[in-house]
């Protein structure tokens, strides 16, 4: 670590997210305001120096023809990339930050899903990368759904689940380039209020699926949500407290999905089904 | 045949209304118990017999339950670790799941009480997080069992679970 302390660093920011202090130092000031709009929502600017984790951007200048310098990225004292291209460079520490942040929060349980507000509650889409998650939740926001997260399901200690509105990444068919899209263009605003879980979906899409929801007992709810959950393993006990209280009143479901479309209204039917709205 | 002891070390226990969530910290799995499993693990003390037990679930649970269903729950509890003894050899007199389904199908309500243990690996951090751009596939070499296929000399993408041979 005292190698790259000795590299020069001449700007960086700190902040704090859900309870972790992190910072970012960097040898080239003009890309702070990108850097900015990696930090996620709801964090705070932190006047300390100190920090929990110390991410380093080293970017490559020009410096003599035939030359290549390279943009290192740090992560504490271990290299995460070693790029010619900065994008690359940039891509990976916004991905890492975000992981960092969802492994290591104190105050939040973050599982990986989708997550929409329906008449002040939630519906919950646990799933891994590529079970078309954001696609679902831009269907739903085409019905009329309020926007909460396609990314991270963000649940307090009391199973409420939080707003982490970031821009949809849509992934455009056939390959792995994805466009961030702003929950506006859907005609939906972002929530701002946590949310009580009325309904789990376990879903993945298949083509020309039938939608045949089984429904799941509280305890496959809880497993469901924790196959998907960033702490399972630091945080066990805090991880099956929170999400056994995150299904208390929740209608927890599962089926292969049909096109999101027509997915989307049956879940917004389901939702009327399983109670009163608030 | 005597019970086997219930393994209560190194687990985290949250007990719901009809089940029992379980995290194993030693292997990093997960499991939850329907509610004749959990009967079954919470009596698991070393000391009582399969008889005796038997005894007790058809007064407590159900008066036409079966010894097998106790046997089926100690089978499921062991493949899943959380007894003791994990070598004990159940009796013969244990049937097959197929074959006690088949015969309790018979009796009305009884097939409610067959036990069932459901179990996850608990993911890592970097299984349950997204791969959101395709630069970050690339440089996060932790990526590529998520949306990368390493097809050496050029990753791939993945898309829906398959490589479709498209440079990323």
């Amino acid at each position: 670590m005292e190698k790259i302390d000795r590299l020069g660093w001449t700007d960086g920011i700190s902040f704090s997210a859900f309870g972790v202090r992190l910072g970012i130092r960097l040898n080239d000031g003009s890309l702070l305001d990108r850097i900015r709009t990696f930090i996620p929502p709801g964090s705070k600017p932190a006047n300390s120096p100190v920090v929990d984790h110390l991410y380093s951007l080293m970017t490559g200048r020009e410096t003599r023809a035939k030359v290549r310098r390279f943009n290192l990225l740090y992560s504490g004292a271990g290299r995460l990339a070693r790029t010619l291209d900065l994008e690359e460079a940039l891509a990976a520490l916004e991905s890492d930050l975000g992981l960092y942040i969802a492994e290591f929060a104190r105050q939040r349980l973050f599982v990986h899903a989708g997550v929409v507000g329906w008449q002040g509650k939630a519906i919950v889409i646990p799933g891994r990368s590529f079970s078309g998650k954001s696609t679902l939740v831009a269907a739903l926001l085409r019905a009329g759904a309020v926007y909460y997260s396609d990314e991270y399901a963000v649940f307090d200690s009391l199973g409420r689940v939080h707003p982490f509105p970031r821009p949809l990444s849509l992934r455009s068919k056939g390959d792995c380039s994805v466009a961030h899209v702003p929950s506006e263009s859907f005609g939906s605003s972002a929530g701002i209020k946590p949310l009580p879980v009325a309904l789990v979906v376990g879903s993945d899409y298949a083509p020309n699926a039938k939608w045949r929801p089984r429904t799941l007992s509280l305890g496959q709810g809880v497993l469901l949500l924790l196959n998907n959950t960033v702490a399972a393993r630091n945080r066990p006990k805090a991880a099956l407290a929170t999400l056994r209280r995150v299904v208390s009143d929740a209608k927890i479901i599962r089926s292969k999905r049909p096109e999101a479309e027509k997915t989307a209204e049956l879940l917004l039917q389901a939702m009327l089904a399983t109670g009163r709205p608030e | 045949m005597k019970l086997p002891r219930a393994r209560r070390d190194k687990l985290v226990i949250e007990n719901l209304p009809e089940e029992t969530l379980i995290y194993d910290l030693e292997r990093d799995k997960a499991h939850c118990l329907n509610r004749t499993a959990t009967w079954v693990w919470q009596h698991c003390d070393g000391r009582t017999t399969v008889r005796q037990l038997s005894a007790r679930l058809r007064q407590e649970l159900h008066p036409q339950a079966e010894e097998e269903l106790i046997f089926l729950a100690l089978e499921k509890l062991r493949k899943a670790r959380l007894v003791e003894d994990t070598t004990m050899r159940i009796g013969a007199e244990f049937q097959s799941r197929r074959q006690l389904t088949r015969r309790i199908a018979v009796i009305g309500g009884l097939s409610l009480l067959l036990p069932a243990v459901v179990s996850i690996v608990a993911p890592t951090a970097v299984a349950a997080a997204s791969c959101t751009t395709a630069a970050g596939c690339l440089a996060d070499p932790r990526n590529i069992n998520l949306c990368c296929c390493d097809v050496s000399p050029r990753k791939t993408c993945r898309t829906n679970g398959k490589c479709t041979g498209n440079a990323c």
